[in-house]
């Protein structure tokens, strides 16, 4: 099919090329056949006419050489010298060329050259003979006459013969009377008879010559008339003008069937401009159509163009629009975990909040209280000091005096009483408490805003365990008893506040993980938390081994998912671990748990010692959040 | 005079000290403190408590949970939650299950916690140092004759005064039958017409429904009809009905008020405890079922206090402490209800 439709045009090519071929070369063949050379028919004619006309003066000239009006052949011969140069002229033209088709032709050219041919020959015998008769003629007078006296007187019968015969001769040569040739031939036998009867020799030779010369002319001059006549009535005018009969009607032939061929041409040219202007108009037609489409495809295309130009606008837009959606969505993504962390830190905010609350709440009454106290104790400081004016201006044993001194007494003794010493000092400890554990916090929630800040450095790891354990102390310090087994570590290039995070993380979970123990058995004792480091092939690492409560397969799943939590309300944001994940995978480390419930659980961190290339990248990571 | 009994609970040591240190020299107090809601409530059984101030996040036991098992226990105890973390469930909880007479959030304010430590144990004393003491038969009686609704007991015995003790809703008809008060549904919001609809189609039988959505209607209602339950959507225009509902609980005690919240919120909730006594808050979704409880308990509740005025000293509202401007219906309300007052003590 497709072979078809790609073969099609090449073979319509192809097949058109041929048609319009064959109507040419039918045009030229037309054309070939209406074009008659007519300077070849006259030229030919006038050659056939000139050469007859040198017939007839041919004709004439043997007439004049036979009347004796010439002398010599030169005419004739000059004459058919030039015939055979026209001859050979016709027979090399066209004209030969021709009759070889048309039999006619042919046969009246063969006919008339055959003619030709015959006259000249008659001519040449004619010549030749009358050479000889001429000759003859011209000699026989003079010798018959001679004899004629030589014998006249010896022998007076021949000699009267030979007058005769010479009379008789003449008048043969003259009129070339048949009677006259029989009388002579008669005399002849006569004279012949007779002349043995002559003695002598010379005359004898002389008149057996006259009758040679005699014989001679009797001989000839019925052949030279015979040629004559041949020549005369040859034929060749008859031929000659039957050849130009036959060739101008062939040529009139040629000439009919040339109109024949122009009519055919005619009508052929006709058709062919018909068919021409057919195609030429179909061809302006699909002209007119092309032009039409072209112009439809212009301002198709001129609208294609706008539509492009549209389009390219349209996708400007669209790649805008897009753009911006997707950077609403990339903010409303941001937005989302943003909301899922601000939710986590509201839940860690509303817990730092309670945990806030609680010492403010307390430390809030207890200044109330003892400011309470201390307007007491200050009003009894002005007694005092009253009591001591007093004493100083009526002296020590006065009844004013003394009374004072009693209330006074009796005032320090209801303060002894209400022990309000060691309460106030009970209170100003939990007071110094809880500014601690308000101090605590607060140092957390600054090392939570360092986060966002956080750059890549060499940092001690030992270090930043031991600050990790001061912050987490609060946590620890009920709950367990920390042993360490540090090994020599170099320094490490992270971002140290992230890892601290991530200690911290593991801490607390421990932490969390010996107090769930505790809960479960209703018992408070302590824990134990082992922090182990070695380094080991250009990574260092970190264990945390708590004997806590362990982690169910669940939970083992589930850990590193944010917002994960097994922890209650408030405690834990789920977010503790995915973010330790994240920060382990920002620094290319590597994070593995080991489990066993009711047992413990131990978090193994393996950091590289030096980060290769993902400095920058790390830069701009996510602010992570601090998660207890 | 005996001195009131206070207890505080809270699982924190030292908060216990400083509450203690600053009511210990209170003449009108007896303090007492628990670090555990267990021993509180051993505590609470063994004696006749005026006042229980409680954390709200305590281990194993929640604060709520811990004064709903007082009030069951010994219902005349006045119950006050002081807490540091406004938990929306603890809130809402605490209006619905415990009944709580005040919410307050730490830290607080020394001066004004004995005030209303104060308040609450001189309503608390009108009661307990008249009645007798709590006997177990009592306790366990006055439920059942509250579920029959054959008839209403008279109130002598303030101890069988609970709101809470109707869990079947189909208990109230009978009871409520000789109310000529009304239902009045504020529903400002066309979103809550569905709260109104079911109002009338469960209630039109027997009281009179007043329906208004907007603030002129309300009052119109409020003074020309006697309103039972106040049943408040809380949406649009939620902060001025809030302020109403307050404002309705302080010159007209007698009506409950119940709040359909289409969000909670923490701050209102709260104000309406303190400021509002709000009877109930509900939080959308709320169940038909649910819905009806409240109303039913609230009606039962309505007839009680009627039968026993001395109730309503019970929720005592703090002032109103509203942010907004002095709303332009705050006297046309003020005169209404003193009519509605007037005509009551008529």
């Amino acid at each position: 099919m497709l072979g078809q439709i790609t073969r099609s045009p090449k073979t319509k090519t192809f097949l058109i090329s041929t048609l319009i071929l064959c109507a040419i070369s039918s045009l030229g063949f037309l054309y070939f056949k209406t074009k008659i050379n007519i300077n070849t028919y006259n030229e030919t004619t006038a050659q056939i006419r000139a050469l007859s006309q040198l017939d007839e003066a041919w004709n004439v000239e043997v007439l004049k050489s036979s009347a004796n009006l010439s002398h010599n052949y030169d005419n004739i011969s000059k004459l058919s010298s030039k015939s055979r140069q026209l001859k050979q002229n016709i027979l090399s033209s066209e004209l030969n060329k021709k009759s070889q088709d048309m039999k006619i032709l042919k046969n009246s050219l063969d006919h008339y050259i055959k003619f030709l041919n015959e006259k000249e020959v008659q001519t040449e015998y004619y010549k030749s003979s009358e050479a000889i008769l001429r000759n003859s003629e011209r000699f026989l007078p003079e010798i018959i006459e001679h004899t004629i006296d030589n014998i006249r007187s010896s022998n007076p019968d021949i000699a009267s013969d030979l007058s005769k015969l010479k009379s008789k001769i003449y008048n043969y040569i003259l009129f070339s009377d048949k009677a006259d040739r029989m009388l002579s031939y008669k005399t002849i036998a006569r004279i012949k008879s007779k002349i043995k009867f002559i003695e002598k020799e010379e005359i004898r030779l002389s008149i057996s010559n006259i009758l040679s010369h005699v014989e001679v002319i009797l001989e000839l001059k019925p052949k030279l008339e015979e040629y004559l006549n041949n020549i005369i009535l040859s034929g060749t005018h008859q031929a000659s003008s039957r050849l130009l009969d036959n060739y101008s009607s062939h040529y009139g032939l040629l000439i009919k069937e040339a109109a024949n061929y122009r009519l055919a041409l005619l009508v052929y040219s006709a058709a062919l401009l018909v068919t021409l202007l057919f195609l030429a108009n179909k061809l302006r037609l699909s002209y007119i159509k092309i032009n039409h489409s072209n112009k439809k495809l212009q301002s198709v295309n001129f609208k294609l163009k706008d539509l492009n130009d549209n389009l390219e606008h349209k996708v400007k837009e669209r790649t805008n629009t897009l753009s911006k959606t997707l950077n609403q969505l990339k903010n409303s993504q941001m937005q989302l975990v943003q909301s899922a962390k601000m939710a986590a830190m509201g839940q860690m905010v509303a817990g730092i909040a309670h945990e806030i609350n609680t010492p403010l709440g307390y430390i809030n009454g207890n200044v109330e209280t003892i400011e309470c106290f201390f307007s007491k104790i200050f009003q009894l400081i002005s007694q005092i000091s009253e009591t001591l004016v007093l004493i100083d201006k009526n002296g020590f044993n006065t009844f004013q005096t003394q009374q004072a001194i009693k209330h006074l007494t009796k005032q320090i003794k209801t303060i002894q009483e209400e022990e309000y010493e060691p309460q106030v000092k009970e209170l100003i400890a939990d007071m110094q408490y809880g500014l601690n554990h308000i101090d605590d916090i607060v140092i957390n929630l600054k090392n939570f805003s360092r986060m966002d800040r956080a750059e890549f450095s060499k940092f001690d790891l030992h270090q930043g365990i031991e600050s990790t354990l001061k912050v987490a102390h609060n946590s620890t310090k009920n709950t367990c008893q920390i042993v360490k087994e540090y090994s020599d570590l170099p320094k490490i290039e992270c971002i140290s506040s992230q890892i601290n995070q991530v200690l911290l993380n593991l801490i607390i979970n421990a932490c969390d993980a010996i107090n769930e123990t505790n809960n479960k058995i209703e018992k408070k004792r302590m824990g134990l938390i082992k922090i182990k480091t070695f380094c080991k092939n250009s990574h260092v690492f970190i264990e945390v081994q708590d004997s806590g409560c362990g982690i169910d397969e669940v939970t083992l799943k589930r850990m590193f998912d944010p917002f994960y939590t097994t922890k209650d309300v408030g405690k834990g944001t789920g977010l503790g671990l995915s973010i330790t994940s994240k920060i382990i995978k920002n620094h290319k480390g590597t994070l593995r748990v080991t489990s066993k419930l009711g047992i413990g659980s131990k978090f193994t961190i393996g950091l590289p010692i030096h980060q290769s290339n993902n400095i920058h990248q790390n830069k701009s990571s996510e602010p992570l959040l601090l998660v207890g | 005079m005996n001195k009131s009994k206070i207890l505080f609970v809270d699982d924190e040591k030292r908060i216990l000290r400083s509450l203690d240190a600053a009511f210990k020299f209170e003449d009108e107090f007896e303090v007492y403190t628990s670090n555990s809601a267990e021993e509180a409530l051993r505590l609470v059984k063994g004696d006749q408590f005026h006042v229980i101030i409680s954390d709200q996040r305590m281990p194993e036991v929640t604060g709520v949970e811990l004064l709903e098992k007082v009030r069951e226990v010994s219902p005349n105890t006045m119950r006050i939650l002081l807490t540091g973390y406004a938990d929306m469930d603890a809130i809402i909880s605490s209006i619905n299950e415990g009944e709580v007479f005040r919410y307050i959030t730490k830290p607080w304010n020394n001066k004004e916690l004995k005030d209303t430590v104060y308040q609450a144990s001189r309503i608390a004393s009108q009661y307990l140092n008249e009645a007798t003491p709590l006997s177990k038969t009592k306790k366990e009686d006055h439920t059942p004759d509250f579920i029959k609704g054959t008839e209403i007991p008279i109130l002598s015995d303030p101890l069988e005064i609970s709101a809470n003790v109707i869990t079947q809703d189909n208990t109230n008809i009978n009871i409520c039958e000789s109310l000529q008060e009304g239902i009045l549904v504020l529903e400002f919001d066309e979103k809550a017409k569905s709260i109104s609809e079911f109002v009338k189609t469960e209630y039109e039988s027997q009281y009179p429904i007043s329906i208004a959505h907007n603030m002129d209607q309300t009052i119109e209602s409020l003074s020309q009809k006697k309103i039972a339950v106040v049943v408040a959507c809380l949406g649009t225009g939620r902060g001025e009905i809030s302020t109403l509902l307050k404002l309705l609980k302080k010159e007209y005690p007698l009506a409950n008020t119940l709040a359909v919240a289409d969000r909670a919120d923490a701050d209102e909730a709260i104000a309406l405890i303190n400021q509002g006594q709000v009877y109930r808050y509900l939080p959308k979704p709320v169940s038909k079922g649910r819905l009806k409880l409240s109303i039913n308990s609230a009606l039962v509740y309505y007839n009680k206090c009627k039968q026993n005025p001395t109730l309503l000293a019970r929720h005592f509202v703090e002032s109103v402490q509203s942010e907004q401007e002095p709303s332009p219906w705050l006297d046309r309300f003020v005169s209404a209800m003193s009519k509605l007052t007037r005509r009551k003590v008529d």
